[in-house]
């Protein structure tokens, strides 16, 4: 279950993000879309614990991020647009520093399927600086992933994956919902969000424009029924011919 | 197309300087400016006015650069090493082998950037040469200069682009260097029949001074003579002093560079590949040169082979430990930490059991590399926030309490350091007890030293590393994270800022143990071991109770510090 209630992020006198709340029960996934600058990634870093909100509050597995925020990472994973990895681990030894973090008492059992499922498994040994941009993605996942996480927060996990792994990928999304994760994915890709997504939020300058399911949404603006995702949201955030009037 | 190069390298010169001068209006910047320009006044332009290098040195310093210039360019003949003579910017591969130019024109584009550097190394060889201060000779000396180095360059640009043409012809490997092996092998023989033919001026030599002249007279002598020709054409400005014969020296430097002008520019290798793999190279190199230069280690693929277990459960902050303790083993860390005491304990071994004085010195020298040690490791050794800071989205998702990242941090350098400290203790115990002779210090203050040393380095070498950590972490601006930073004068000054802060902070923290340790010797004064022991066992734990609550205070500040913060 990932929870967030009025949450609010001030830089001074700019507001990223403006008191917005949503929940997402287990088993579903949520798509954050919204345009470049639109507060997205400031949301995302404010559901993994790396900011702090300035108002409002952020629960992972029932754990508030802020005030627990040792029990509500145990259940997170967070795969970010950029992978941070270090230099000098290799590949496995990625996974084993993750294992012991998240205590995977059965490490062993586990890195060989992660490794093959991500098609990493000729590159085990290998440092970062021997990856493709893709690859260092795809290890940034298999990290994510590799201690079950129940709360999955990824900022466009797509980036610089191939098509086979676009494809994996948005399986294992959908697997792990399916397994009862509480996903929250932000992305561009519209059609991702629309393939995987059971509710949608939509953030243009820090403010909810709209929350729901593709349905509800679409219910809320009749105008733009029959229309693909992509018009609705261009013409939820103004981003584009036919806006609509919040 | 020549005004676009000219336009590229003079705002590429102008914001360089316009960011370096913007940045002087921050404080921090304006007064590490200041430092550094102190620093390079002292170390450099004092003794250039002060205690000017006489003819001799001089003299000496330029043969042995020429030594040295031949040495490198048989090798980069031979063996091609030297890409970078080839390598562009990885914008201007992208930007510059895209556009409409011919091969000529990058060449001549090339040359023409490379005079930037050149004549920074101009000024500051000229400046390091200055003898007394005399302008005429420093024109003189620093014309010749900007004549060999340019030559030098040019030199390494024939010799990239004449490895790529023979690439492109399809001559590689050993085929490639065989026609330069075999040149320089023959020089290389020349030089040798010199010297046998001659030794006898150089064994029959006196003093240092006469055998410099002895090598200097054969040098001059055919075949030796014809062998180092070119490079004194090059070089023979930068020696002479006298406006005649320099002038003449001059124009035949000039017409050796103007030849390497016609060779460059009349090669028409298809160098594309060549420069833009040596691009690559390049940018790693200066990635690693960058890394060198903070003491951050570079890990290589081969160093992966070594490795240290990890045990999937247990305290989640020993993989920040066993991750940090992991790079110093690929990065030979841990061996460097053990070469001072193992070099000590040999020296002792062969020296200084024999002799009571030599006893003290091995024991002084423990104590010197324990200090330098300390003040110096956490320079070096910067694996711990200084590097991970700007992996802190990463870290921060960790479910690990901060004050715990924070102590692993610092625990991960602070053991090694003092696991190399205690050695050293080790060394000077034994110095001190297996030399025969009466020890200046008494035996149960040895002793005692040595039992105490563990828990006590333990705690002087945590408190520095937790100085360290505290610093980038509440001033990322101050510290150099990861590889990295800025260059220039400013960076020397504000490195020189925060190792002074450092120092008087590791003083401030180190008052309270000491008063504490004080009183402890002060109860058991009456036995001088007991009390030493206990001295040093008390400040050991008043300072780990010290910087243990710095670490819980920096834990917290890690838990709200975002990356923004950081930069």
């Amino acid at each position: 279950m990932i929870s967030v209630s009025n949450l609010t992020k001030n830089y001074g006198d700019f507001t990223a993000v403006d008191d917005i709340s949503f929940a997402v029960a287990p088993g579903e996934v949520l798509g954050l879309v919204g345009p470049n600058g639109a507060g997205k990634t400031t949301t995302l870093r404010c559901l993994a614990g790396i900011i702090a909100p300035s108002v409002g509050s952020v629960a992972l597995a029932g754990h508030d991020v802020r005030t627990d925020g040792v029990a509500a990472k145990r259940a997170l994973a967070f795969i970010p647009d950029e992978p941070h990895l270090f230099d000098h681990l290799t590949v496995e030894e990625h996974l084993r520093f993750v294992a012991r973090v998240f205590g995977v008492a059965d490490v062993e059992q586990r890195i060989g399927p992660v490794l093959a499922e991500l098609e990493l498994t000729e590159k085990r040994r290998s440092l970062p600086d021997e990856l493709s941009r893709g690859m260092k993605q795809k290890l940034a996942i298999a990290c994510g992933l590799l201690h079950d996480p129940t709360a999955l927060v990824l900022d466009e996990p797509l980036t610089g994956l191939d098509p086979g792994g676009m494809r994996r990928m948005r399986a294992t999304i959908a697997a792990r919902a399916r397994a009862g994760a509480a996903v929250v994915l932000s992305s561009h890709l519209l059609t991702l969000v629309e393939e995987l997504c059971t509710k949608i939020f939509v953030i243009r300058r820090g403010r909810c424009v709209a929350y729901g399911s593709l349905a509800e949404i679409v219910g809320a603006h009749p105008e733009l029924g029959g229309r693909s995702l992509e018009d609705v949201f261009l013409a939820l955030t103004g981003d584009g011919e036919g806006q609509v009037a919040s | 197309m020549t005004g676009a190069f000219w336009y590229l390298i003079r705002t590429s010169m102008r914001n360089r300087l316009r960011r370096q001068a913007s940045r002087l209006r921050t404080p921090r910047y304006a007064v590490a400016f200041a430092l550094g320009i102190v620093y390079f006044w002292f170390f450099f332009l004092r003794n250039a006015r002060t205690g000017a290098l006489d003819a001799t040195t001089t003299v000496v310093m330029l043969a042995f650069a020429g030594v040295a210039v031949l040495g490198y360019l048989a090798w980069s003949w031979v063996f091609g090493t030297d890409r970078t003579a080839l390598a562009f910017t990885r914008a201007e591969v992208a930007m510059l082998f895209t556009a409409p130019v011919s091969r000529r024109g990058l060449i001549l584009y090339k040359i023409a950037q490379s005079q930037l550097g050149i004549l920074v190394s101009v000024v500051i060889w000229s400046v390091i040469l200055n003898r007394a201060g005399d302008p005429v000779a420093s024109l003189m000396r620093g014309l010749g200069l900007w004549v060999a180095i340019s030559t030098l360059s040019l030199h390494r640009l024939g010799i990239g682009l004449w490895r790529a043409g023979a690439t492109e012809l399809g001559v590689g490997g050993a085929r490639r260097s065989l026609p330069a092996l075999l040149v320089f092998a023959a020089a290389l023989g020349a030089v040798g029949w010199s010297f046998w033919s001659h030794w006898e001026w150089v064994s029959g030599a006196s003093d240092a001074r006469r055998t410099f002249d002895a090598i200097v007279s054969i040098v001059d002598l055919p075949p030796a003579a014809i062998v180092f020709y070119p490079v004194k054409l090059a070089f023979a400005p930068v020696m002479l002093r006298d406006p005649g014969p320099w002038a003449f020296a001059f124009m035949q430097a000039l017409l050796l560079l103007s030849l390497h002008v016609w060779w460059v520019l009349s090669s028409d290798a298809a160098f594309e590949e060549a420069a833009a793999e040596a691009s690559e190279h390049r940018a790693k190199q200066i990635e690693q040169l960058r890394a060198r230069r903070g003491g951050t280690a570079v890990v290589t693929a081969k160093s992966v082979r070594r490795t240290i277990p990890l045990s999937a459960t247990g305290t989640p902050a020993i993989a920040i430990v066993w991750k940090n303790a992991l790079w110093m083993l690929r990065t030979n860390q841990f061996r460097a930490l053990l070469i001072p005491p193992l070099m000590l304990f040999g020296g002792l071994l062969a020296f200084g059991t024999s002799d009571g004085k030599m006893g003290i010195v091995f024991a002084v020298l423990s104590g010197v590399f324990i200090v330098m040690l300390l003040l110096f490791g956490p320079v070096s050794m910067r694996n711990d926030l200084r590097s991970d800071l700007l992996h802190l989205p990463m870290l921060k998702t960790l479910p690990i309490p901060g004050r715990h990242v924070v102590l692993a941090q610092v625990m991960s350098g602070a053991l090694s350091l003092a696991a190399s400290q205690v050695l050293l203790v080790g060394v000077a115990y034994a110095s001190l007890t297996l030399s025969p002779g009466k020890s200046p210090v008494p035996l149960q203050v040895i002793v005692a030293c040595a039992i105490a040393a563990p828990a006590f380095l333990l705690a002087l070498n945590a408190a520095n590393f937790t100085l360290h950590n505290g610093l980038a972490l509440l001033f990322p601006g101050w510290v150099r994270l990861g590889e990295n930073g800025p260059g220039g004068v400013e960076a020397t000054g504000q490195m020189m800022l925060t190792s002074l802060a450092m120092l008087l902070g590791l003083a401030l923290l180190l008052v309270v143990p000491a008063l504490a340790g004080g009183v402890g010797y002060l109860v058991f004064s009456t036995e001088m071991g007991t009390a030493t022991l206990v001295g040093l066992l008390v400040a050991a734990v008043v300072l780990a109770a010290e910087t243990w609550l710095m670490v819980s205070g920096l834990g917290r500040a890690f838990e709200t510090v975002e990356p923004t913060h950081v930069g």
